[in-house]
């Protein structure tokens, strides 16, 4: 799966983020943490104009995860698709 | 508030083209769809004089069971799209994390606006075809209907959507 180190990396900073940046979005290529913002489509554009068109994880700060769902894709009309 | 109104026809022998409940339960909610990249790597491959990728038309099936928006991943991938995140989502083998994408939505020939969604699920549509084999493309999920006022009118073969 992609990502994997960023992730790693958000679990890491996760209770620190939840303490100061609860509800924002939280940019991350490799292990490094790139910014804190109010918007997804600001945290990717700074992640665009600092690293280029690289794969970055661009995560809200929340204590639970959601899970999302796609019917069809439960059902297997459809197969979801990770690079 | 722009709206489309989009009428399922069905071809009657003898008869003129008229909306149909069959043909509207056969095509689903469907629209044409346009997929481009996000206007921050637009802008980003302007500034260092690199092609932007064309836009990927099909067609785009709404999903109201749907609680995010999928595309079929070829076609992000295709365009150049860097993944953005993960989502948890329920499959048939349980729940697996996805990646996700940014992407920017057009929907020609109507005048629904464009928007750029955060991310959307990359899947695989491979197959999934209506009105003689036309591609879908898409699925738009409740993450987009979030915005929009959907009327679904089957008794009349046609269904309303405003952005």
């Amino acid at each position: 799966m992609a990502l994997e180190i960023e992730l790693a990396h958000y679990e890491t900073i996760k209770p620190d983020l939840l303490r100061h940046y609860e509800g924002k979005f939280v940019l991350i290529v490799g292990n490094e943490q790139l910014g804190v913002f109010d918007k997804s489509e600001d945290a990717y554009k700074a992640g665009i104009e600092q690293r280029g068109n690289i794969p970055m994880l661009i995560k809200k700060v929340q204590r639970d995860e959601p899970v999302e769902h796609v019917p069809a894709m439960v059902l297997g009309l459809i197969n979801a698709h990770s690079k | 508030m722009p709206t489309l109104n989009n009428f399922s026809f069905q071809q009657v022998p003898g008869q003129p083209l008229q909306p149909s409940p069959q043909a509207l339960i056969q095509n689903g909610p469907i629209i044409q769809i346009q997929i481009e990249v996000p206007e921050a790597l637009a802008a980003s491959l302007q500034a260092t004089t690199q092609p932007i990728p064309n836009p990927v038309d099909g067609i785009a099936l709404i999903d109201t069971g749907a609680t995010i928006t999928s595309v079929h991943a070829p076609i992000l991938i295709g365009l150049g799209i860097n993944p953005v995140g993960v989502v948890t989502v329920g499959t048939a083998g349980g729940p697996q994390q996805q990646s996700a994408y940014p992407a920017k939505f057009r929907f020609p020939g109507t005048q629904l606006p464009g928007f750029e969604l955060a991310r959307v699920i990359g899947c695989d549509l491979t197959g999934q075809t209506v009105m003689n084999q036309r591609p879908i493309i898409a699925l738009i999920g409740r993450d987009v209907l979030s915005r929009a006022v959907l009327v679904y009118n089957g008794s009349a073969g046609m269904f309303s959507l405003s952005f």
